[in-house]
């Protein structure tokens, strides 16, 4: 059903930080991530999510090539790029473009809005003079702000037209694929709306791919295709959207959907003894990462053996001991997190 | 330019004006001054204050305000000059040193550290008597020593700026390493390079005075302030004025250089273009 060759594959990735006092004598940590796999297909939305530290930035940061990778590989169109973004060649460089999470730290602030621009669409489109200008104001049309916001410093911007900006940056390089990572946290709700039904527009009018990077789990619903749940860095269910959130759920989905607050007072059947916050890290290094607080835990099987994938239909994915069937039967209550309040704006834009 | 100078505390616009008359006697001096700074015997030899010498005349008869003037324009093109060089030099090591991290920064800076701790006056002593004397060679060591100082202050500003996602950004992009240091890092430390530039020139002019001092540099009979005290030291209980006429140009230089420097640094923190 998917194509033959994905526009990014991700393979078994491991990435390991090197941390500690200095270069001399690197402290070896557990791993951010550890086998991760997963792909995504052009004019596709993958939204990863989990809690903070599970390694979903990571992850992007190595797809962009700023981390080192342990094992693994990262392959755009079949080609393997999994080296660091200095041995890229520029053109796989222009096709994978980064928005970072928070808009103050990532435009210059003292370069003017053209300025910014400017260097992607000289790198990677040669454009100069007249024709720079020209499509620096087709950037911004873009993201719906007008050409007088060139002569802007980014202090002039509200937290909205930074994140357009940044926005606008990375589409300057026409990529295929645009790593979110969590673009939307610096935004309040109205500003999250209107970015959104930008990417959506982007993604329709071009065939932009997404790897989404989020934690609220309403704008996922909203804006992805797919979905890949992280757990201390590795995936423990994957899915389309409205497979992943629906039963059967792998306990750690279950309770992330548990935790959603909703404003009619009211939530999702908590798991029996959920537990929330920091947990060990897992029992033993062979067993389940989530055994130390499934709330669903079987027994010392947890504990011996990394559970296997169980597949499901159209490539909906959990990794647990307890057989679909039965997780379905625990879990009856519906669990969808309900459209975000400005669902309504946003489809009609 | 005005709009700048408004911003500045009271106590740092007198410092800009004084600096600003210091730069002027240097450029105008010689063509109002009232005598040549070596024409001997224009007077008998040390005579108090009078019209003729305003500030009295030295153990040659050679007016001393004149004297004063002249001397204005070494140290003012030494300092500006040695502190240029070592903020040039400084600013030009730190910036890339930051930018490629890891083992070539920790390397780069050990070496920097060690060649600051070295005090400063026995290594430029020690520098000047093995390469031979002149203003020129003196230009050269005071910068050899400001450079790894302000390298490390330019360093510590820069490293601020490194983690930035704009300059990752820059880098996921494929610019080039000096594209980065100067488009993107340089801006954002600008402002501190600028006030350390000016605190190691309020320390340079002492320095270069040091020198004279001691008999390095300039050699008589050159209007140098620093030699100039050394000569009048001598004669102390004739005159005082050969001595305290220079040691005030350099006071009341480096207390100037120093506010300005305050207020700069204060003006600066809330310049346009820096977020809120």
């Amino acid at each position: 059903m998917r194509p033959e060759r994905p526009l990014l594959a991700v393979d078994d990735l491991v990435v390991v930080y090197r941390g500690g006092p200095g270069w001399l004598w690197p402290i070896r940590h557990a791993p951010a991530v550890n086998g991760v796999s997963f792909e995504i297909s052009s004019g596709e939305t993958l939204a990863l999510v989990g809690e903070s530290g599970s390694g979903k930035s990571t992850i992007a940061r190595a797809v962009e090539g700023l981390v080192r990778i342990c094992s693994g590989a990262v392959r755009l169109h079949g080609e393997n790029v999994t080296g660091p973004v200095r041995g890229r060649t520029p053109d796989t460089k222009r096709r994978i473009q980064l928005v970072f999470q928070n808009p103050d730290g990532s435009l210059n602030p003292r370069h003017s809005v053209l300025t910014i621009l400017s260097r992607p669409l000289s790198i990677f489109r040669r454009l100069r003079g007249a024709h720079l200008r020209q499509a620096a104001i087709e950037l911004l049309a873009d993201v719906q702000l007008d050409a007088s916001y060139l002569a802007r410093m980014p202090a002039q911007l509200s937290g909205g037209e930074r994140q357009r900006v940044a926005i606008a940056r990375a589409l300057a390089a026409e990529p295929e694929l645009l790593l979110c990572d969590e673009i939307l946290s610096a935004l309040d709700v109205s500003v999250q709306a209107s970015v959104i039904a930008l990417l959506r527009r982007l993604q329709r009018e071009r065939g932009l791919a997404y790897l989404f990077i989020s934690h609220d789990l309403s704008v996922v619903r909203w804006l992805a295709h797919r979905v890949a749940v992280l757990f201390r860095g590795e995936i423990c269910e994957q899915g389309r959207v409205e497979d992943v959130f629906q039963p059967p759920f792998h306990p750690y989905t279950e309770m992330l959907l548990a935790a959603v607050p909703r404003l009619d007072g009211g939530s999702m059947a908590p798991p029996p003894s959920a537990t929330t916050g920091a947990g060990p890290e897992r029992t033993r290094a062979e067993g389940c990462p989530f055994a130390g607080r499934c709330p669903r835990r079987i027994g010392p099987i947890c504990d011996a053996e990394g559970p296997p994938f169980q597949q499901l239909r159209d490539g909906h994915a959990i990794r647990c001991h307890i057989p679909a069937g039965e997780l379905a039967s625990l879990q009856t209550e519906p669990a969808m997190p309900a459209a975000p309040a400005f669902a309504a704006t946003t489809s009609s834009v | 330019m005005l709009g700048f100078f408004m911003k500045l505390s009271p106590a740092a616009r007198i410092a800009a004006v004084i600096l600003l008359v210091y730069v002027a006697v240097a450029l105008s001096g010689p063509l109002w001054a009232p005598y040549s700074f070596n024409a001997v015997l224009t007077g008998g030899p040390f005579e108090p204050p009078s019209t003729a010498h305003l500030l009295g005349t030295d153990n040659l008869g050679r007016d001393v305000l004149s004297r004063v003037v002249y001397g204005s324009r070494p140290v003012l093109a030494m300092a500006l000059s040695a502190t240029g060089l070592a903020t040039l030099v400084g600013a030009a090591l730190a910036l890339p040193l930051v930018l490629q991290g890891g083992l070539a920064d920790e390397i780069g800076m050990r070496i920097l550290e060690i060649l600051a701790s070295v005090p400063p006056l026995v290594l430029a002593l020690l520098l000047i008597s093995g390469l031979g004397n002149g203003n020129i060679l003196i230009v050269l060591a005071v910068a050899f020593l400001f450079a790894p100082r302000i390298a490390r202050v330019v360093r510590a500003a820069a490293m601020a700026v490194v983690v930035e996602d704009y300059v990752t950004a820059a880098l996921t992009r494929g610019e080039a390493m000096w594209s980065i240091a100067v488009r993107e890092m340089l801006p954002n430390v600008a402002g501190t390079i600028l006030v350390e530039f000016a605190i190691r020139c309020g320390f340079a002019v002492v320095f270069i005075g040091a020198l004279g001092f001691l008999g390095f540099g300039a050699a008589p009979p050159a209007p140098e302030w620093g030699l100039m005290i050394n000569e009048g030291r001598a004669n102390i209980n004739a005159s005082l004025w050969p001595v305290l006429a220079p040691a005030a140009a350099m006071a009341v230089l480096v207390v100037a250089i120093n506010l300005f420097t305050e207020g700069l640094a204060r003006a600066i923190g809330d310049a346009p273009g820096t977020a809120p």
